[in-house]
């Protein structure tokens, strides 16, 4: 008993700060057919932007978040501006903006290298403490974790459900044509969810730097697990993502626990070896069907 | 109807990747008219449509709506001047219910009411929509969304309705009663033009006739015109 109740927290725990990193990656891609391959830098951006703000700046610990997620926000809309905008009316966007990212991705880690120093740094939005559940202690780190991930979670469902804007993202990623007949104006829409998978993005590397340490380079394994968690999914389904995100942190928290730790990240690839054999557009993803 | 140009296009081209489709076309459409647009498949008639919408990239000549040009502007500034473009094989948002598929036509409207007030217009128009309003738009059959698709266009208050043929694809009652609904709007006064491959059903709504062949208009003229010129007939219309 006392072993599942520690592997579903750690698990959830993961999941949740992988959560937030595949909403973002899959709403970019469901939306702009992007793959955002600064994502990475990017969640590594925001986890700096929180430790300069409180350990730096001095600002109250509180203010660590919003400051991150304000960051992440304007280098996302920064990226559709000077980069994406261009590119995407021409051939073979999903090819360019790839190599592109990839190129600011490598920019990013530098500007932090030279920064911030390559040696690991701790984050310091930390709390301390434990509680205690079925014998277990759980930390109150990977409680402010899960609640944080939530919260900004339901934000993102509540906006995209619930809201003019969230709306017209909908109907952009659906059908653009369709969108732009509705009078959406499509270069806004795009502008809006590189901002929203830049806070994200952000958010996420503050809370995976909460639990391990700071490092340029802290944002490449948060990303190559979100884009996993993506693809499993299905590229493009949000909720699928957010879904596919908790139960692989179990998976991996499981795998870790009863093979070894070095065996956590194999078994996800496995997973998603198998689910692409499975169900080769995702488990929540939808069939393509092409009329000829 | 008045005398009173709505729509205008003057020498109107445009095409994809370099090969053009339309060449140097004037039309017009008056302030409650309905003008049809007929021709063979691939001459040109949804390019047509996308070229006055905004959606394609790169036109030349003018397009303007109750005289404001409307040149390069983009395909939401467009809708906002008051053009509604129903496009061919619908577009509807798949994984939005028939509701929000109907909202999303009143985007640019912020007034509640005004929405709410359009949305009675349509549910009394297209009653089997109010059934569906919480239906995905992926589970509905052919004719079904069809009338999303115009109910849609209806949504967004617009000046003129450009329809693109509304009945391909459909079954024949299915066309049938798209047609009639097109002819209650054409009787209430709202300004269409229609582009149709197949002449039969769309004439009879005409009051200005548009033949285009290769991307250049043929002929045009009325539709009592129409039927003193046998050759137009034969060669255009098939009968």
């Amino acid at each position: 008993m006392e072993v599942i109740v520690q592997i579903i927290a750690t698990g959830l725990t993961l999941g949740a700060m992988y959560a937030l990193a595949a909403i973002g990656l899959s709403l970019v891609w469901g939306t702009l057919g992007m793959l955002n391959m600064a994502h990475g830098a990017m969640m590594t951006i925001g986890a700096y932007l929180c430790f300069y703000a409180i350990g730096m700046l001095g600002l109250p610990i509180f203010l660590g978040l919003p400051v991150a997620l304000i960051g992440g926000a304007l280098l996302g809309i920064v990226i559709y501006e000077l980069c994406a905008r261009f590119l995407i009316r021409r051939p073979q966007f999903e090819n360019t903006i790839m190599i592109a990212t990839f190129g600011i991705g490598i920019a990013l880690e530098n500007v932090i290298l030279k920064l911030f120093g390559a040696y690991p740094t701790p984050q310091p939005l930390a709390v301390t403490g434990d509680f205690v559940i079925a014998g277990v202690h759980i930390p109150y780190q990977n409680l402010l974790i899960f609640c944080l991930a939530l919260v900004l979670m339901t934000l993102v469902a509540g906006l995209l459900d619930h809201t003019r804007m969230g709306r017209a993202i909908r109907a952009t990623a659906q059908n653009r044509d369709a969108a732009q007949l509705m009078g959406v104006p499509v270069s806004r829409v795009y502008r809006q969810v590189l901002g929203i998978a830049g806070a994200l993005a952000a958010a996420a590397g503050v809370l995976i730097s909460s639990q391990a340490t700071l490092s340029p380079s802290m944002g490449g394994d948060p990303m190559l697990k979100a884009f996993i968690i993506c693809v499993v999914a299905g590229l493009g389904n949000v909720r699928g993502a957010a879904a596919a995100a908790l139960v692989l942190g179990v998976v991996e928290a499981a795998a870790q626990y009863l093979f070894g730790v070095r065996f956590g990240f194999a078994t996800l690839l496995v997973i998603v070896i198998a689910a692409l054999i499975w169900r080769p557009y995702g488990v929540f993803g939808r069939r393509q069907i092409v009329r000829l | 109807m008045s005398d009173q140009a709505l729509l205008a296009c003057r020498n109107l081209s445009g095409g994809y990747a370099g090969r053009r489709v339309l060449h140097s076309l004037d039309l017009t459409v008056r302030e409650g008219q309905c003008v049809v647009v007929i021709g063979p498949n691939g001459h040109g008639k949804t390019t047509l449509l996308r070229a006055i919408s905004g959606l394609l990239p790169d036109i030349g000549g003018e397009i303007s709506l109750a005289g404001a040009n409307l040149r390069a502007k983009s395909a939401d500034a467009i809708v906002a001047a008051g053009i509604v473009h129903i496009p061919q094989g619908d577009l509807l948002f798949p994984d939005m219910t028939v509701i929000e598929n109907l909202l999303m036509g009143a985007y640019l409207t912020r007034d509640r009411q005004e929405i709410n007030r359009r949305l009675d217009d349509v549910f009394v128009l297209l009653p089997k929509l109010q059934e569906r309003q919480k239906q995905l738009a992926s589970t509905l059959s052919g004719g079904e969304r069809r009338m999303v698709g115009i109910g849609r266009g209806l949504m967004s208050g617009g000046r003129i309705l450009l329809i693109d043929e509304p009945s391909l694809g459909l079954a024949p009652i299915v066309i049938e009663q798209i047609y009639k609904l097109l002819d209650q709007l054409r009787r209430s006064g709202r300004s269409i033009l229609l582009v149709e491959e197949t002449a039969s059903r769309a004439l009879p709504l005409a009051d200005e006739i548009y033949l285009l062949d290769g991307g250049r208009f043929a002929w045009h003229g009325n539709p009592a015109e129409l039927a003193s010129r046998s050759e137009l007939i034969n060669t255009y219309l098939g009968a």
